[in-house]
């Protein structure tokens, strides 16, 4: 299990828990469903943003937020 | 002949092409913008759909799903959810963004929930198909029980099909509901219909996750006693809910919905993205469109600012010399004349402004210039 925030460029994994509840709820509904697969698409310089790739779309996630979120990873097939 | 009157909404996910659809709709102009949050109220306009039903539209703020968190979403939720608001509409329409079906099957299932007669208008199919996405249309409205219209609201295409559509269903309940909340949370909705007295399974389940539709004060106390009974803790059930409902959706999507490899411009998009948002190049183009901008404003449009001048000048002139002396004299040219002028002069200034942000808007590049800057936005309270 590793921290959303600490992945690099590149990264697949699996979204698994979230630790806040507003937040939890708000990416639920936008389709980061445990289980789900994603994919860390960018990183914004200067601890900016983190972009991930969810269900076909990219979503910008705060630095702060993605320190929430605990990530499966995936191993490349 | 007077006309019947039907009241159709428009709702669906932030920047789905909602406005859009209620332009091409209305044939007004509502502002359209290519980032999210550009529909702050609800708006409203007459369409007519045939030689005797006449619509009034309503282009609801874009949401995510029924459970608001911000003042815009809560619009849309206020009107969605309460059959006694005075907009609540005869048909809600959802726009779905087909290449993000998934996100917004979710909105779409919930309004369905609330027993309301759904059609789904499933816009941008064009770039759906360039990002190598195939939507089923069929199977999708056979799994979801209501009609489904492909449409290209930009381009105005499938709008007759999507009134048409609409007219068919008007009277008619959709059958069952999406996701039966009662067997999720047994022996609790039925309660908490009794409590607020009308009998609507997914109303009532909002309102027990604390959800503010109107009238909810009352029932506020006895809804909470009734959480605290089962045991159910609202945040909890509104979280499990959405991963039930989620879970249902990922059914439908692998049936309806194939993924192939994207073709060409896709792949293009990514490149542009790569160098604007880069960690050096991405500033540098930023600074250097900042400083054109700066360019346009202050010095390009010094020239239709002079000839302008000269203009209200020489009119002036002429104007004194035209009219008798006196008091008009004085009005014309020292008031109304001068005052006119003072303003005209900066309408090259200010179209300079609004085409460029109306530019940079409309190709995205704000939305990429957020994800570089948001960081240091955010620090002086900018974001």
């Amino acid at each position: 299990m590793q921290k959303l925030a600490n992945l690099a460029i590149g990264t697949k994994g699996e979204m698994r828990s979230i630790s806040d509840s507003d937040l939890e709820q708000k990416l639920l509904e936008m389709g980061c469903t445990p289980g789900e697969k994603i994919e860390i698409v960018r990183k914004a310089p200067f601890g900016g943003p983190i972009a991930i790739l969810v269900s076909s779309y990219v979503l910008s996630i705060r630095k702060e937020d993605a320190m929430k979120i605990d990530v499966k990873l995936l191993k490349d097939e | 002949m007077s006309k019947k009157q039907i009241k159709i909404a428009l709702a669906g996910n932030p920047n789905s092409g909602k406005t859009t659809l209620f332009n091409a709709f209305t044939g007004l102009k509502q502002k359209v913008g290519n980032y999210p949050g550009i529909t702050v109220e609800k708006k409203t306009g007459k369409s007519n759909f045939s030689n005797d039903i006449v619509a009034e539209v309503i282009d609801l703020p874009g949401t995510y799903s029924l459970f608001p968190k911000s003042v815009d979403e809560e619009v849309a939720q206020q009107v969605l959810c309460n059959n006694t608001d005075e907009d609540y509409p005869d048909v809600t329409v959802i726009i779905a963004d087909a290449t993000n079906l998934r996100r917004s099957l979710f909105l779409l299932t919930q309004v369905i929930d609330l027993n309301m007669n759904v059609v789904l208008a499933l816009n941008m199919v064009d770039i759906a198909t360039k990002k190598g996405i195939v939507v089923n249309v069929d199977l999708l409205a056979e799994e979801l029980g209501i009609p489904v219209v492909a449409i290209n609201a930009r381009k105005r295409k499938g709008i007759d099909a999507l009134k048409e559509a609409i007219v068919n269903t008007l009277d008619k309940k959709p059958k069952k509901s999406f996701l039966d909340v009662r067997r999720i949370f047994q022996g609790v909705i039925e309660k908490a219909n009794e409590i607020r007295g009308i009998e609507n399974d997914y109303a009532s389940f909002l309102a027990l996750c604390k959800q503010k539709l109107s009238g909810e004060v009352f029932n506020r106390c006895a809804l909470n006693q009734l959480c605290k009974k089962h045991e159910i803790i609202p945040e909890r059930a509104q979280a499990k809910e959405t991963v039930k409902r989620y879970k249902a959706i990922d059914k439908i999507i692998l049936s309806a919905v194939k993924k192939g490899a994207p073709v060409g411009r896709y792949q293009f998009t990514k490149r542009v993205d790569d160098l604007l948002i880069h960690p050096f190049f991405g500033y540098v183009i930023f600074l250097s469109i900042l400083l054109l901008l700066f360019q346009a404003v202050f010095s390009w449009s010094a020239y239709p600012m002079e000839l302008i001048d000269s203009l209200f000048t020489n009119l002036s002139i002429w104007t004194a010399d035209a009219l008798p002396q006196g008091m008009l004299n004085d009005l014309v040219v020292n008031g109304i004349l001068a005052g006119l002028g003072g303003i005209v002069i900066f309408v090259p200034q200010i179209a300079f402004l609004f085409a460029f942000i109306a530019f940079l808007e409309d190709t995205g590049y704000m939305a990429r210039v957020s994800f570089i800057t948001d960081k240091f936005l955010r620090g002086v309270g900018l974001n």
